[in-house]
């Protein structure tokens, strides 16, 4: 399978989501700036974190009318998976790929810390591997990961099982004290309504190796190229 | 952040002359490849009896096509035509908690009987001399599109005169 990683002004974590691709996965992917204007021959796009446009005026808004961005919105009309991961996943916020917005944490200040993440459908490209009930150990890195949308945004996500994951304690649950930035229903990561499109505050790329302290983040990367392998070969 | 801009790089410098008598702020514009390159013609400048007291702070910015210079600062506005205020404030539904922890350093303070508190945004944009509903309609336009995001913020926009 053939990823992209799409690289912004600022953005920082695309090495480590290329490392994960290339050399724990073992499949290709290539680093894409954000001044190209073509998806050709990718089979999945990754949009990793960091600080595009230094977070300017808000986050991933400067970054959404990049021209790569044009092409990623027509790659996921047609139904490729992208992943978004914590500035990827509000950038594609900003461009509309994924209902409601990421606000400041409701403690105000930047959480860098590991959390406890539930998978809460099992049914999406990015958790099809994530075994029921398994909890996964991540880190979160960031200062304006509170999930927010309106009431009817909100029933529309939990009907439509568009809640991928959502921070829960050790034992579990989703509650208050485990919710590390005051996301609504401890949002941590939504796909859109047709599941192509997905983002998430956390890092799995951080951790998906043994020697980092958790290889759980595997999952999602081997949920993605399980699905791909099923549906690009459908398609061949 | 420059490794892919090739376009030349503007720095703008308050500075004074160091043997000038009157003590008056001079803008200095120097066009160049390279942060280095810069530097070094800064210290030329500064070798020929002008000193850096402040980088970064713009007062004036010269054309490159016609030489003429044009001020930057806001009370100099007049003279190039219309100003945009806009002003960004999240929206009554989302939860503001830099408006409510101000609200409650307000409260602590003495001032009691305060409502709700909004932390936003200001942004000022100068605009051409011209036809004002054309810009209200541009710039409401982009309003909606970039300046906020409507899904948790309100905008007001004004212009001036």
């Amino acid at each position: 399978m053939n990823f992209a990683v799409l690289q912004f002004p600022g953005s920082n974590c695309d090495q480590d989501a290329l490392h994960v691709v290339q050399n724990v996965l073992g499949h290709s992917a290539r680093l894409l700036w954000h001044k190209e204007n073509s998806l050709a021959g990718f089979d999945a796009v990754i949009i990793p974190g960091g600080f595009s446009y230094g977070d300017y005026l808000r986050t991933g808004a400067i970054a959404r009318f990049s021209p790569i961005m044009q092409a990623v919105q027509t790659f996921a009309a047609q139904g490729g998976p992208v992943l978004g991961i914590c500035n990827g996943f509000q950038i594609l916020c900003e461009a509309g790929l994924l209902p409601g917005a990421l606000i400041r944490n409701r403690s105000l200040q930047f959480r860098c810390e590991h959390i406890f993440l539930k998978t809460a459908a099992h049914d999406s490209p990015f958790t099809g591997k994530i075994p029921e009930g398994k909890l996964l150990r991540l880190p979160i890195a960031h200062g304006e990961g509170c999930y927010f949308g309106d009431d009817a945004t909100l029933e529309k996500l939990q009907t439509g099982r568009q809640i991928l994951w959502q921070y829960v304690n050790a034992a579990g649950e989703p509650t208050d004290q485990s919710n590390p930035n005051g996301s609504l229903r401890n949002i941590a990561g939504i796909c859109n309504e047709s599941r192509n499109v997905a983002g998430l505050m956390p890092h799995p790329e951080r951790a998906s190796e043994e020697v980092l302290g958790s290889a759980d983040g595997l999952l999602i990367f081997e949920s993605l190229v399980s699905w791909l392998q099923t549906n690009v070969a459908k398609a061949a | 952040m420059l490794r892919e801009n090739s376009e030349q790089l503007d720095l703008f410098f308050h500075v004074q002359f160091v043997n000038g008598r009157a003590d008056f702020d001079y803008s200095a514009h120097i066009e160049t490849l390279s942060l280095t390159e810069s530097k070094s013609k800064l210290r030329n400048r500064a070798s020929h009896g002008v000193q850096i007291i402040t980088p970064g702070l713009i007062s004036s910015r010269v054309s490159k096509k016609t030489g003429a210079t044009r001020p930057l600062h806001p009370t100099s506005l007049s003279s190039i035509g219309m100003k945009a205020k806009i002003i960004v404030t999240p929206n009554r539904a989302v939860l503001d908690p830099q408006g409510k922890t101000v609200a409650n350093a307000l409260e602590q303070m003495g001032y009691k009987g305060i409502g709700a508190v909004l932390v936003g945004k200001y942004l000022e944009i100068e605009l051409p001399a011209g036809d004002k509903e054309s810009w209200r309609q541009q710039l409401d336009a982009a309003c909606r599109k970039i300046l906020s995001n409507p899904v948790i913020e309100d905008y007001h926009l004004e212009i001036e005169p």
